[in-house]
């Protein structure tokens, strides 16, 4: 069966052209339809959340020995003593490899 | 009648494709959902497939091979018009240089350019090694978590493998040894150096990747070539290693743990986010518990970590399906380097390719739990990591495609007489100028009774004996066949010593490109 599909697509070569073509726009609906469905069909995190400057404000504290970030929990974490990295004081997206 | 077994590739490749895109999918959601900055629904994805589509173009262009005719040659294959540039020139004789001699002098070409970028960042801005983030040479300024993966899975490998070849080559001297090991300590100090300012998970993960290249290369160029030396080979591996050891003890202060020193002072906080996400989780949907909870809220927001998105928003068997479908793309992925995947040339590049993706899921999926201070993050689940990781399936999707050449390389003897029982058999030449004829090989076309099959044919001992292989034969086999010297039939060659040599002299002059067998 899939030989004998093959041997179609091979043969009509502007049909498999057209073929691939919808199935791009296929799938490209299908990617916007289930990314939007999933995102509207619950209240989302950054919907939640406060905003960025605002965040910022009372989590982190600059101060002349460093950054002091305050988390949620209450737990105060101050800079890496250890790491050669004084620069990276919390961020996800710096500390993660 | 002979049942076709299927090599697999095709199916395995579509899956780890399948994974890819949903990776995506799922980082995608994880950005509308939990970032303030907006991306679009298609951003991610047409970053992967143009990543994707670039890392397969520029590795076919570029990718070491025979072919001296590629770029990367040009720096170590033997035979090339740049050799000229290398010969040491006598009064009249001239001496070729060797791979490790052209690989010294690259060693010491990179090693004298990152002493020159030392001394300028004391007495100039350029910042090479001293800066976290960016190499910043006059307007240039270059994002080292861009050179990373790069230098992790491509540079390293290919140069490590020269290195071996080399080895090989002087068979396995003294001094080869002593120069490739220097070469190789070298090339290992550059790296810790130029990444050295990022954080210490980094270079954890650039130790554990280049210890297994290492490894690799010692199993395919070393161990079975030097079989009463392995004691020799297991000491300087272990000197190699506490090198590595001594690099990354340079940022452990005592009295520090080991997930402070791999993560930072506040695992236990993360540990506690994670224990309430985990513990406050529907089995299946979206927790109010959860929701409702601000902590968990604020713990989630900007975080690019789509499991603890899918524990947020999916639960349990959300989370248990994004863990299967991790588990599912690494496996998918391992079978892509291929049945013979120690054969491929560009072995080292593959398997690195391969362990950088590895090391995601394995050490990614205990970190997202709270398990491992590891702080890794998950296959495709960052703006810099999709396009790395890409650049990585990319080079394992090229291993599977060379990997069935690999197999079909793989010949197997085969009685004629099997095939078409005591009927005569009659070979002719094909004479048809449209058929591509190769090196060694020439069309013919067998015939038997009701038997009747194209073959490739190659020649050996005057003619009088043809390796012949079927055209489109999925099975690998070959036929050896000669010619009675009395009546000029063909019928199957009988002596099996013969048989063997024919079949491994075959075997060698039909390899594909990508193929390199150390023997």
């Amino acid at each position: 069966m899939i030989y004998k599909l093959k041997k179609f697509l091979e043969d009509n070569v502007i049909f498999s052209f057209f073929m691939i073509a919808v199935l791009i726009v296929v799938g490209c609906m299908v990617w916007k339809y289930t990314l939007v469905k999933a995102v509207k069909s619950m209240e989302t995190i950054n919907s939640i959340s406060k905003s960025d400057e605002e965040s910022k404000d009372e989590r982190f504290e600059y101060t002349a020995v460093g950054t002091f970030y305050h988390s949620p929990s209450g737990v105060v974490a101050g800079p890496f003593q250890y790491l050669y990295t004084d620069e990276f004081y919390f961020s996800w997206d710096t500390i993660a490899r | 009648m002979m049942i076709k077994k299927k090599s697999g590739y095709a199916a395995v490749t579509w899956t780890a494709i399948a994974c890819w895109m949903a990776f995506i999918w799922l980082h995608t959601f994880t950005y509308m959902t939990n970032y303030d900055e907006g991306t679009g629904i298609y951003g991610f994805l047409i970053t992967g497939i143009v990543t994707l589509c670039l890392t397969m173009f520029y590795w076919f262009c570029f990718k070491p091979d025979d072919d001296s005719s590629t770029l990367m040659s040009i720096l170590f294959d033997e035979d090339n018009d740049t050799e000229d540039l290398l010969e040491e020139c006598g009064d009249e004789v001239k001496k070729k240089w060797s791979i490790l001699h052209k690989s010294m002098l690259g060693v010491c070409v990179v090693a004298f350019l990152c002493l020159l970028g030392f001394a300028f960042e004391m007495w100039t801005d350029i910042t090479v090694f001293t800066d976290a983030t960016y190499i910043s040479i006059g307007f240039l300024t270059i994002n080292k978590k861009y050179m990373f993966d790069p230098i992790l899975f491509i540079v390293f490998p290919f140069w490590a493998q020269c290195i071996f070849r080399g080895i090989r080559e002087e068979d396995y001297k003294v001094k080869s040894v002593i120069s490739a090991s220097i070469q190789l300590i070298v090339l290992s100090l550059i790296s810790f150096l130029l990444f050295m300012k990022l954080p210490n998970i980094w270079l954890i993960e650039l130790a554990m990747i280049e210890s297994i290249i290492i490894i690799s290369a010692i199993k395919k160029y070393i161990w079975k070539q030097c079989a009463e030396k392995k004691g020799n080979v297991l000491a300087l591996f272990c000197v190699y290693e506490l090198f590595w050891c001594s690099l990354i003890a340079v940022f452990y202060k005592s009295g520090m743990t080991l997930s402070q020193y791999t993560y930072g002072n506040n695992w236990s906080e993360y540990q506690t986010n994670i224990r309430t996400l985990l513990g406050g989780a529907a089995a299946f949907g979206k927790s109010e518990l959860l929701s409702s909870n601000q902590a968990v809220v604020d713990f989630l927001a900007n975080r690019n970590n789509y499991l603890l998105a899918g524990v947020y928003y999916g639960g349990w068997v959300a989370t248990i399906i994004v863990i299967a479908v991790q588990i599912a793309f690494l496996f998918a992925t391992r079978r892509m380097l291929g049945k013979h995947a120690v054969n491929n040339r560009n072995y080292l590049v593959y398997i690195a390719a391969w362990w950088t993706l590895a090391l995601r899921v394995l050490l990614g999926i205990p970190y997202g739990l709270g398990i491992l201070a590891m702080p890794i993050g998950l296959p495709f689940a960052g703006k810099i990591s999709i396009y790395m990781d890409t650049i990585a399936l990319g080079l394992l999707i090229w291993s599977a495609y060379e990997a069935k050449k690999i197999d079909n390389s793989f010949y197997k003897d085969r009685m004629l007489a099997e095939v078409v029982g005591d009927n005569e058999i009659q070979i002719e030449r094909e004479d048809d100028e449209e058929e591509i004829v190769l090196e060694f090989l020439e069309m013919v076309k067998l015939t038997s009774g009701d038997y009747s099959q194209r073959c490739y044919a190659e020649k050996f001992k005057e003619d009088k004996i043809l390796v012949l292989e079927p055209v489109n034969n999925d099975e690998s086999w070959v036929f050896m066949v000669e010619k009675d010297k009395e009546t000029g039939k063909w019928h199957d060659v009988e002596d099996t010593t013969v048989r063997e040599e024919l079949l491994l002299t075959y075997s060698r002059n039909n390899k594909p490109e990508c193929m390199e067998v150390v023997e």
